[in-house]
């Protein structure tokens, strides 16, 4: 009789695998602001094909995922220098992949509580824009640092 | 009974994993990226300068002539620069005016007109894709034209260059 139950319990754990794969995130493309000016803001768009941010994600069809940013406050530069970085309320726009889906702009700030819903798209696309503000004295040299993406199905 | 209070306590245990496994959560990172660049300045170096004209001959200062206008430029590394001129058409003295055109243009990352790129000086845009280099020199030339009853005295006009980042 105990082998038995063994046997049950493990069957009753095997769904746990597949069901952990069910969503995947990739980061494809860096935000990218590129040469900047000392003393003057510079802006990229979600839209902007080239400089703007993308990640990439799948999740089932019908299921809703929660969207959740980790976003930096500056950019880390030569000798510690920090360049100050902010992200609008529309900076960031998600579409999915399945026909005749609209990209929809959404808050990437943290406790923006976003949610989107699949539908019938298996993958989408979310872009990011910002801006960054130089000082009068910014220290010129590359500054970069980490955005986090994390995306939960509910 | 035994049997079946343990085979209850795995189905609530696998209930509740897989509960979880629909919440299932991941992460992608990207890179924000920016590169300040060094401040953009520019300084008159060098007036244009004629010299001494004669009524009814044209006189030419080519970007190579000690007369050449020169303008310095220091910027950041590896960046291009866009380069847009605001030129006179006369020069004045008093109410009089001389004629000024035929402007010539060429710019270096070296501090000598030798070698230099060519270009035509206009209030249209100029750029210079300059990957080496934190310093560029501009020199300038042009061809006054005084009419055969010029009259007598210096006359000055101002040539303005900008340039900004592309």
């Amino acid at each position: 009789m105990r082998i038995w139950t063994l046997v049950a319990c493990g069957a009753l754990l095997g769904p746990v695998g597949p069901a952990a794969a069910q969503v995947s995130v990739a980061g494809i493309r860096d935000l990218a602001f590129g040469p900047v000016i000392i003393g003057i803001p510079s802006t990229v768009a979600p839209s902007d094909a080239v400089r703007s941010g993308q990640y990439r994600f799948t999740a089932p069809a019908g299921s809703r995922v929660r969207i959740d940013f980790d976003l930096p406050s500056q950019l880390n530069g030569p000798a510690s220098a920090k360049l100050p970085i902010k992200f609008g309320k529309t900076d960031a726009v998600i579409v999915g992949n399945a026909p005749g889906s609209v990209p929809t702009a959404l808050d990437p700030n943290p406790k923006a509580n976003l949610k989107f819903d699949m539908g019938t798209s298996t993958a989408a696309n979310i872009f990011l824009g910002g801006t960054v503000t130089p000082a009068g004295n910014q220290a010129p040299g590359s500054y970069v640092a980490t955005v986090v993406l994390t995306v939960t199905i509910q | 009974m035994r049997s079946a209070t343990v085979l209850s306590a795995a189905l609530a245990v696998g209930l509740s994993l897989g509960a979880g496994a629909l919440q299932a959560q991941t992460s992608a990172n990207i890179n924000a990226t920016a590169t300040v660049l060094a401040a953009l300045t520019v300084t008159g170096a060098s007036d244009l300068q004629f010299g001494n004209v004669t009524p009814g001959v044209n006189k030419t200062v080519a970007i190579a002539d000690a007369g050449a206008g020169r303008f310095d430029i220091t910027k950041a590394a590896s960046s291009g620069v866009a380069l847009s001129f605001t030129l006179p058409a006369n020069l004045s003295s008093g109410a009089n005016t001389l004629p000024i055109g035929s402007w010539t243009g060429g710019w270096n990352t070296s501090a000598t007109p030798a070698g230099a790129t060519s270009f035509t000086p206009s209030a249209s845009a100029t750029n210079t894709t300059v990957t080496a280099g934190t310093a560029i020199s501009v020199y300038v030339g042009a061809t006054v034209s005084p009419a055969a009853a010029q009259a007598a005295g210096a006359y000055t006009g101002v040539v303005t260059m900008s340039a900004v980042y592309y």
